[in-house]
């Protein structure tokens, strides 16, 4: 334990709490390595780089001692042909086609030392063995994943591997009353397999929530992605993609609403390592006085990963003064042959389309609620029709109770 | 190429790409480098290091009153406390701070009453930077001769340049002194500025790059040697350019030169500035401050053609540039804006900035980069806009060659009283080659509902009015696109007095042609 607390310069609270933890855990070398890539960092503050925006360390102090109330309801229970499991049952039940395999390695986490909180969550996970599920066929039915661990701290892992020519439809919601939460999720697609991946994110207003994905892409393995997310106290979600064969293709769309109090940063990162494979992303979002909204993206080309085509745009909407929108779209190009571009607006609603949608006799406060709605709605496109309306539904009754 | 490079004319381009680009970026390797000659003259050094004594001895040097010199002490005592930066994308052996002279001046003294009396050796350096000679006249301050200097560029209806030469630390000549007084305008250098105006100085002086601002500008803020001062009073429109050349020729100096020029209410002033130095092995730290304060109305125009030697092809020697520059429009309805050429130094770390402090103040950042051989750049700019109805623009083109790496690193920032704040970036990015890197890293942090920023890096999205228009006029798309993001830095370029101005010119006919974002 001593030992453990020395790899901490100047530990806070809430760090030596989670050494605590640690300490209390079976022994197991892969997460001990996991646990030491994360006391590298420690909980990143505004002077880390890429937590500039969002500053972990001053929003978790201390790690919560319980829940006090309940959490938001997660949005897409309730619907028909969906096979749903959740990561607190002791036992998860899997349709046909997935297998929960136990694998020693699976403890390891590969670039820890790059993503110290998903290495936090995978040193500490509650499951005494981390998750891995091999999806050797395409289930019928879209697999529904529900993140709502009622503990005041929850680390959770959960793993993918999607075999070759495999497609898996996944929901996740990630719903949380309050407290500390820190999941982190990996999908490793074979050659010419596809994922469509699509989330809901919501939370009180003291949350800190903590989302992290890993997406491994093989030659010509396709990945669609979306998600409406509404912050926490802190809330970060972040995905990270790596193009690793020829032809692969990511397109992954967030919308975000961000009230008062709530702070929401969306963080990505896409390496393309080899070449022909392409990236979309396409964020949009709306933030009320009191709301911060981060986003992070990042392209990175390597030398030989010629061809590429990639494309990220970010347009924010402030909707009232004093909200807030911090954006940091960046390029790292080291191929001279490729089609990236970045675009990034951040402004107030259409005047013009306000006064023509008021012209056709609908109230102020209904007109804003509606163009925001549909601003936000083209990042959700890709969501099949029924999560869908879902997403535009919770989006719709946001707006209408704060404009 | 014709005497041929074989490796260089191996490098396959994407289709599209402009030849005469990659024919304007290999112009700029450093085997063609014009400007690496030294100067062999006799010259007066500070003791080697850097200690509480160097700050006094450049102080005494200058003879500057107690207040500059206990202004400098304590920011030398805040620099020993403060720690390199690393967040820049640029790579580089640590800086032996203690391994170089801060301070070398020719040792005869600053001016020459006569064209005899100026050394044939810095004679020699100005004629081989290609400054013809009249203009040499000029540029040395020989009395008389800046007058008929004058008489003549009047008479050929050319625009006039006044100069302030900087041979290492210390300002050699300043021309067009009398007629610029005349005007009222007060442009010299600035340890005489120090001596003349101190009520000036001491009122300006790091107000706008306060003296703790980061490790480097500390660090000049105390041993900061030479360097120009300009005051423009009020209402008075600047009657001709004026401009500084920085030469750095000592071996194993660093330069540190502090600019500082005043735009008084309603003043104009266009100010370029140039820089070049020898070639030489070792690295040679170059660590300028430049403050721009433009009062109610005014406008401040800088213009920069960096050009410091890059280091080899192996990326031995060259400069390492790391300079703090940075406006503050102070008053309503105030303008300032930078206009960028850099080719030159082996590292560059540099981010000309505006304070939009001002309500309706307008700031502008127009920049060119070329990398070539192992340079590495990271250089942008950041608007903070604070006042009311403030615009700013940012246009950047960088190029990569060769195996350096550069980086645009560019902050738009609107705070939460500036209503109707509105800014444009554009910034386009070309690789020649896949041995280099080209990268973007803005920062856009906005609280106004009001705002309206627009970050693009596509070529294909400016006005489509304008782009029409000038294609109208018989323009195909590529020059039109070219007139259009150019038009500015072409306007300014073509005013450079200085013989690498065609260097610059040649480079703005690159072609944005397979940019990659």
């Amino acid at each position: 334990m001593a030992a453990l607390k020395d790899l901490f310069k100047n530990p806070t609270a809430a760090e030596l709490q989670l050494t605590e933890r640690f300490a209390g855990l079976p022994e197991n070398p892969q997460r001990t390595r996991n646990f030491e890539a994360f006391a590298k960092t420690g909980l990143p503050h505004r002077r880390v780089e890429a937590w500039k925006y969002s500053d972990l360390r001053n929003a978790l102090k201390e790690l919560p001692a319980e829940l006090s109330a309940d959490a938001p309801a997660s949005a897409f229970s309730g619907l028909g042909g969906v096979s749903e499991i959740h990561l607190t049952d002791g036992q998860v039940k899997l349709p046909k086609g997935l297998k929960l395999v136990s694998d020693e390695n699976v403890s390891a986490l590969g670039g820890a030392e790059d993503i110290p909180v998903a290495a936090l969550s995978a040193a500490l996970a509650s499951n005494r063995q981390a998750l891995l599920i091999d999806v050797t066929e395409s289930p019928d039915a879209p697999l529904h994943i529900v993140f709502d661990a009622k503990t005041a701290s929850a680390f959770e892992r959960i793993s993918f591997r999607i075999r070759e020519g495999v497609s898996l439809d996944v929901f996740e919601t990630h719903t949380r009353a309050g407290g500390f939460s820190n999941v982190v999720i990996e999908y490793s697609l074979e050659k010419g397999a596809a994922l469509s991946r699509h989330m809901y994110q919501a939370a009180n207003v003291d949350a800190v929530q903590l989302i992290c994905a890993i997406v491994h892409l093989e030659a010509e393995a396709k990945l669609e992605q979306s998600c409406l997310g509404f912050g926490a106290k802190l809330c970060r979600n972040e995905t990270r993609v790596f193009h690793r064969g020829e032809g692969a293709s990511a397109n992954m769309n967030a919308a975000y609403l961000v009230g008062d109090g709530f702070h929401n940063d969306l963080t990505s990162l896409v390496r393309h390592s080899k070449g022909g494979c392409d990236t979309e992303q396409l964020v949009k979002g709306a933030i009320m006085d009191g709301g911060r909204a981060v986003f992070q993206g990042k392209f990175y080309v390597a030398k030989n990963a010629q061809k590429t085509a990639a494309e990220m745009s970010h347009n924010a909407l402030i909707l009232e003064n004093g909200g807030e929108v911090n954006a940091k779209p960046e390029l790292e190009i080291y191929a001279d042959d490729v089609e990236c571009a970045h675009g990034n607006t951040v402004g107030a609603l259409d005047d013009d389309a306000l006064f023509y949608i008021r012209q056709r006799g609908v109230p102020a406060k209904e007109a804003r609620a509606l163009l925001t709605e549909a601003f936000i709605a083209e990042a959700l496109e890709a969501v099949p029709n029924a999560q869908r309306e879902i997403m535009k539904d919770e989006a719709r009754s946001w707006l209408t109770a704060r404009l | 190429m014709a005497d041929g490079n074989p490796s260089a004319d191996e490098v396959k381009v994407k289709d599209g790409i402009d030849q005469n680009t990659v024919d304007a970026a290999r112009a700029l390797e450093s085997k063609n480098y014009s400007a690496g000659f030294s100067t062999e003259i006799e010259q007066e050094f500070a003791p080697k290091g850097l200690n509480e004594d160097i700050v006094r001895f450049i102080s005494a040097k200058k003879e500057e009153p107690e207040w500059m010199l206990e202004w400098r002490l304590k920011a030398f005592e805040r620099w020993l406390q403060m720690e390199e930066p690393d967040w820049s994308n640029v790579h580089y052996p640590p800086i032996d701070y203690q391994d170089a002279y801060y301070y070398a001046a020719p040792k005869k003294g600053a001016k020459y009453e006569s064209i005899d009396d100026v050394p044939e050796e810095i004679l020699e350096t100005y004629k081989k930077l290609g400054i013809p000679l009249k203009e040499a006249e000029v540029l040395l301050g020989v009395e008389g001769a800046a007058d008929s200097a004058a008489d003549a560029r009047t008479d050929t209806d050319k625009p006039r340049v006044a100069v302030d030469a900087v041979f290492d630390s210390v300002s050699v000549a300043t021309t067009f002194q009398k007629e610029l007084k005349e005007a009222g305008v007060i442009f010299m250098s600035i340890s005489e500025a120090i001596r003349e105006y101190p009520e000036l100085v001491q009122k300006y002086l790091g107000t706008v790059v306060p003296q703790s601002d980061n490790y480097f500008a500390t660090l000049n803020c105390a041993v900061f040697s030479d360097g120009t001062f300009v005051y423009v009073p009020k209402g008075v429109r600047c009657p001709m350019e004026l401009s500084t050349y920085f030469r750095m020729n000592a071996q194993g100096t660093g330069q540190f030169e502090r600019t500082l020029i005043i735009a008084d209410e309603g003043a104009y002033v266009s100010y370029l500035e140039g820089c070049t130095a020898p070639m030489r092995d070792e690295n040679q730290l170059h660590a300028a401050v430049v403050e721009l304060v433009a009062l109610e109305d005014a406008e401040i125009k800088y213009s920069t053609v960096q050009n410091w030697w890059p280091g080899d092809e192996e990326g031995k020697g060259g400069v390492y540039n790391f300079v703090t520059k940075r406006g503050d429009c102070r008053g309503d309805r105030s303008k300032i804006s930078w206009t960028q050429v850099e080719t030159g130094s082996a590292v560059t770390w540099k981010y000309p900035s505006c304070i939009l402090r001002g309500d309706d103040s307008v700031g502008e950042f127009y920049s060119i980069a070329v990398t070539n051989g192992r340079q590495q750049a990271d250089t942008g700019t950041k608007m903070l806009h604070l006042g009311k109805r403030t615009k700013s623009r940012i246009i950047s083109k960088g190029i990569s060659a060769g195996n350096s790496d550069q980086t645009y690193r560019g902050l738009v920032s609107v705070h939460k009283k500036a209503e109707g704040a509105r800014n444009f970036t554009q910034c386009d990015s070309l690789l020649i080659g896949d041995t280099c890197g080209a990268h973007t890293v803005p920062y856009v942090e906005t609280r106004r509902a009001d705002a309206q920023l627009e970050h693009e890096a596509t070529t294909t999205k400016l006005s489509e009015d304008q782009l029409f228009y000038a294609r109208q006029r018989g323009l195909d798309e590529e020059q039109a696109v070219a007139l259009l993001v150019n038009g500015f830095v072409r306007d300014v370029i073509q005013q450079l007095p200085m013989e690498f101005a065609v260097e610059a010119q040649s480079l703005l006919q690159v072609s944005l042609e397979g940019s990659v974002g």
